[in-house]
């Protein structure tokens, strides 16, 4: 369940990109592990979480913004699948990379952060929970008030319901989606450290698991709609756990998301919140 | 001394090419001739290799009975996809193609049926009268069967459903206002992509003697995605060329040892960002490239 | 229509040119070898093969996910390739590894495999690499009668029916009854609980677990199953926690499950935790922490082994690669000292010979643990052996020689 939390800072940081540019940003992925990474090789070298999740959240938005600099900005406007084939090229190759860097095996990610349990009568939560909720709440807190409480969070909004209409009445398309993509990049990375703290380890492939988990989350929640992201994200994760735990695996738990989804497709094409998924046809 | 081109390995790596270029090219017809999403090609091929196994190891079906029955299968299963796609739009579509393929996997790694985790081994080789193809026979067999498939891409284009899925591609509405029923050929159109998938994944079955629910996997997908887009959407000589390319590139640069696929992704990173289309694409440079030498011969002989 | 025509006549020209180039390039191409010496993994390539050398080859996914076990399995048969040329060689020659990258794909180490026999002219193809890939390219060893020794997959069916396969690694079969052994011999339970991955390896060895568990008066009171990706184990062991006086908990994954471990100490769970070869790794320290300790896995590699060979290969593997060994580069080094080793007795290259050779290998003394013999069904008949994690080490708790546990069936 407290894996919910970490889709919704995932499903955000997708929600964002796709919002202004249309594009199924697998390589999220990619800028997610790397934060980790990039977290986890600070932390090693410091001893101070503070520092290794500034780390992990600095790199990840280098790299976003580099990817969308080099990579998508120059094939827009195209057919949708050219992005999404170099989204998938590029996440494969950081993967790769990470590997080639750091090694191909898990890595340990044991921090000094004191593992305790809470009681509440039934319910036990462990400090680690604790953890990774507050990191995630707050920073959906922060980026839902720069959505909707700053000028560039109100342009970004306008961008991604019509950009065109958008950009005539002077709002700077570029700028935005600079600031869309650090800030999704930041929450990727966010999630990757705390993802390889919450388990303590890494790997080269830790990315694999979120890349297609993320989409089934903003379709659940509606393309582009952050409120539904994130909604998504917790509803995916409480389900899949209590589903496990009751009727346990008759499928594994990937296409097990991807099975409600398909079910909630075909009764409510749009998905949870989101605009229509229908043609008019 | 045996032409070096006979040699096994580089039969192998043709037969391997001509399996990937039957499923791309019927990928190429979902995706590029009628414009729609397909992310989960491969488990039309699993769908098909899988039904050829259990025909061949428990059924002893002969062969080519076996290799129409997968393609019908996976016509079945593309025709269903089609059905749920209709009333989807792209994003939505992609989304849910990916979604088919993982299912499929789960659906092959957990039923018995299908061997479960341990898949189905000892899949003969086709035999006719008698005769065992292996090697440089049984890529020819596929080779036959790619020439016909490309034969059949060829000659949907120029019909009336290559028209339609023109149509269809090009403006949905438009094409809805002309009276063309869209759902049909949208359906239509994936049923034939996944129908090679199938027939594509009852050769490769055959080859590999062994199959798994692993081997099936989103990856595979976006490898056949990689050719299609790499080729140039809606270019059958694209597709082939991108077969070609995906396979051998990987295999050229094996002394680069551990970088290999790091320089293979950044070769295709570095392809599909200077030539977006696709390399045989429309308007692409190899292929204005093409037209113009075709240019001059049909110059040449008007010169006469 | 113009278009056609052009499309047919690229096409020809596509797969005329793919022809030619694969061929002419394949006259041309430097093969890749590895090194004399093997200190850690270089990029250097060889021109021409040395002449004369014996050539041993070696197939591993060393891009992907799965190149961690390849390098493991890689650095122990270079080890062991470097190990004999330091001593000489085999028949006076230098030996030679020839090794490539299989991606942990059937198509992929199908062509490699081809490609080792047909033009590198391997005397012994040596498989690093998992069930699939191996069993993928069993036929063409078959077809070309080329012995191939199997470092350390488990499924039967690698020697199942055939004539020039074997294996030196623990098979699943009396892995898994050597689990359930552990559990109600050795720790004495009477309730086990079994969880395990949903892979080959898991699957086989749950099964014989609990076959041999309930033979030796042991009850199996939980038993599922878990997907390979899965992180978090809580849902299953929340139900073992809530199991009176539970014996052992025997969990058949890897080494990245190691989260499995830690969970289970949080949720209290004080049975005795065992586990197989997949958590035969100093990652699994690493990743779980102090947890670890307390923790039993069955496996054929003992770190304290009184067997020299094993001993001089923990200290060499430590030095050239700076990791600790594990039981994937132990039976990798091992299944180059069987085939060496066969050669010898052989006294010649030729694979008929070698293959009786092996077959007829009796007290081969290995890295990780001794070979008795290998059955009719070329699978090998070895003692285990079961580690205990203390003071974040891996020390002998017990061994297993029982013949009727140890022995593969036929």
């Amino acid at each position: 369940m407290t894996i919910g939390f970490i889709y919704v800072a995932i499903a955000m940081g997708l929600t964002m990109v796709y919002g202004v540019l249309r594009i199924l940003h697998i390589a999220h992925a990619g800028v997610y592990a790397l934060g980790a990474y990039a977290g986890l090789t600070l932390y090693l070298a410091t001893g101070n979480i503070l520092a290794a999740g500034a780390v992990a959240i600095a790199a990840s938005i280098t790299v976003g913004y580099l990817i969308q600099r080099f990579v998508y900005a120059p094939i827009l406007g195209r057919s949708p699948l050219i992005p999404l084939t170099l989204s998938v090229a590029v996440f494969l190759l950081v993967s790769e990379m990470i590997g080639i860097v750091w090694g191909y095996y898990p890595i340990g990610f044991h921090t000094q952060i004191p593992f305790t349990t809470y009681f509440y009568g039934e319910i036990s939560i462990t400090s680690y929970q604790v953890l990774v909720i507050v990191a995630t709440l707050s920073s959906v807190l922060l980026v839902w008030l720069l959505v909707n409480r700053t000028r560039i969070g109100l342009a970004s909004r306008a961008v991604a319901q019509d950009s065109e209409m958008a950009q005539a009445i002077g709002v700077n398309v570029k700028t935005v989606i600079a600031f869309n993509f650090i800030v999704g990049s930041a929450l990727a990375g966010l999630g990757g450290i705390l993802v390889g703290i919450y388990y303590s380890q890494v790997s080269p492939y830790m990315g694999g698991l979120v890349a297609y988990k993320g989409l089934v989350v903003i379709v659940l929640g509606g393309f582009g709609s952050v409120a539904g992201a994130v909604l998504g994200g917790l509803i995916l994760g409480i389900s899949e756990t209590l589903l496990v735990s009751a009727v346990g695996n008759f499928l594994p738990r990937e296409s097990f998301a991807f099975l409600v989804l398909i079910l909630l497709l075909l009764f409510r094409p749009q998905g949870l919140f989101g605009r229509r998924a229908t043609d008019r046809t | 001394m045996r032409p070096i081109v006979l040699e096994a390995y580089p039969i192998t790596l043709l037969t391997i090419i001509g399996t990937y270029a039957i499923a791309a090219i019927g990928l190429n017809l979902t995706m590029g001739s009628a414009g729609q999403v397909n992310l989960g090609q491969a488990a039309f091929i699993g769908i098909g290799a899988f039904t050829s196994a259990i025909l061949t190891t428990e059924y002893s079906m002969p062969f080519v009975v076996s290799l129409l029955v997968s393609g019908l299968m996976a016509m079945i299963g593309g025709t269903i996809l089609g059905l749920i796609s209709v009333r989807l739009r792209e994003d939505f579509l992609a989304i849910t193609t990916i979604g088919i393929n993982f299912v499929a996997v789960s659906v092959f790694q957990y039923y018995p049926l299908f061997g479960g985790s341990f898949g189905i081994g000892d899949i003969p080789r086709p035999s006719f009268f008698g005769f065992e193809l292996s090697g440089p026979s049984y890529a020819g067999l596929v080779y036959v069967v790619l020439s016909l498939c490309i034969l059949g891409a060829l000659w949907t284009r120029r019909s009336w459903l290559g028209l339609a899925f023109k149509a269809i591609k090009e403006d949905e509405i438009a094409a809805l206002s002309m009276r063309i029923d869209v759902r049909k050929f949208k359906m239509i159109a994936f049923a034939i992509g996944a129908g090679y998938g199938g027939l594509a994944g009852c050769l490769l079955a055959h080859f590999r003697t062994y199959i798994v629910y692993s081997d099936f996997t989103f990856s595979f997908s976006i490898e056949l995605l990689t050719i299609v887009v790499l080729g140039g959407l809606g270019s059958i000589a694209g597709t082939t060329m991108g077969t070609a390319i995906v396979v051998l590139f990987p295999e050229v640069i094996r002394p680069l040892l551990q970088y290999r696929l790091v320089i293979y992704i950044l070769m295709l990173i570095v392809l599909l960002r200077f030539q977006p289309e696709g390399l045989l694409g429309e308007k692409s440079a190899l292929s204005r490239y093409l037209h113009s030498i075709v240019v001059r011969l049909y110059r040449r002989e008007g010169a006469h | 229509m113009a278009s056609t025509k052009i499309t047919v006549a690229a096409i020809a020209v596509i797969i005329i040119v793919v022809a030619a180039v694969v061929g002419g390039y394949y006259a041309t191409l430097p093969k890749p070898t590895a090194p004399i010496t093997a200190s850690t993994l270089t990029t250097t390539v060889a021109t021409t093969a040395p002449a004369g050398t014996i050539k041993i080859g070696f197939f591993a996914p060393l891009t992907g996910f799965a190149a961690a076990d390849g390098y493991s399995a890689l650095h122990g048969a270079l080890l062991a390739v470097s190990d004999l040329n330091d001593k000489g060689g085999l028949m006076g020659r230098q030996v030679e590894l020839v090794y490539y990258d299989d991606g942990l794909s059937a198509d992929q180490a199908i062509a490699v495999v081809t490609k080792m026999i047909e033009e590198d002219k391997v005397s012994v193809v040596i498989s690093g690499s998992y069930t699939g890939t191996t069993l993928a390219v069993a036929p063409i060893v078959e077809k070309y009668q080329i012995p191939m020794i199997s470092a350390y997959a488990v499924h039967p069916m690698i020697t199942a029916n055939k004539t020039w396969v074997f294996r030196v690694g623990m098979m699943g079969q009396t892995e898994g009854r050597a689990a359930g052994y552990a559990a109600v011999k050795v720790f004495n339970a009477t309730k086990v609980a079994i969880l395990y991955d949903d892979i080959p390896f898991g699957v086989t060895l749950a099964e014989n677990a609990k076959l041999q568990a309930e033979k030796m008066g042991g009850q199996v009171v939980f038993y599922d199953k878990f997907d390979d990706s899965e992180t978090d184990f809580r849902p299953w062991l929340t139900k073992i926690a809530a199991i009176p006086d539970l014996g052992a908990l025997i969990f058949l994954g890897y080494y990245y499950h190691a989260n499995a471990i830690t969970q289970a100490r949080q949720l209290g769970i004080k049975a005795q935790i065992i586990g197989a070869e997949g958590f035969d790794s100093p990652q699994l320290i690493d990743l779980a922490g102090d947890a670890a300790n307390g923790v039993a896995f069955v496996t054929d590699l003992d770190r304290d082994s009184s067997s020299q060979v094993t001993q001089t290969f923990l200290t060499s593997y430590k030095a050239h690669t700076g990791i600790a060994a594990d039981m994937v580069g132990a039976s990798a080094y091992d299944a180059v000292m069987a085939a060496a080793t066969a050669i010898n007795s052989a006294s010649s290259l030729d694979p008929a010979s070698i293959r009786n050779a092996l077959g007829g290998l009796t007290n081969f003394q290995g890295a990780a643990g001794v070979i008795l013999r290998f059955t009719s069904g070329h699978n090998a008949v070895k003692p285990m052996t079961i580690q205990m994690v203390k003071d974040n080490k891996f020390r002998f708790y017990a061994a297993i020689t029982d013949p009727d546990i140890i022995t593969p069936p036929s």
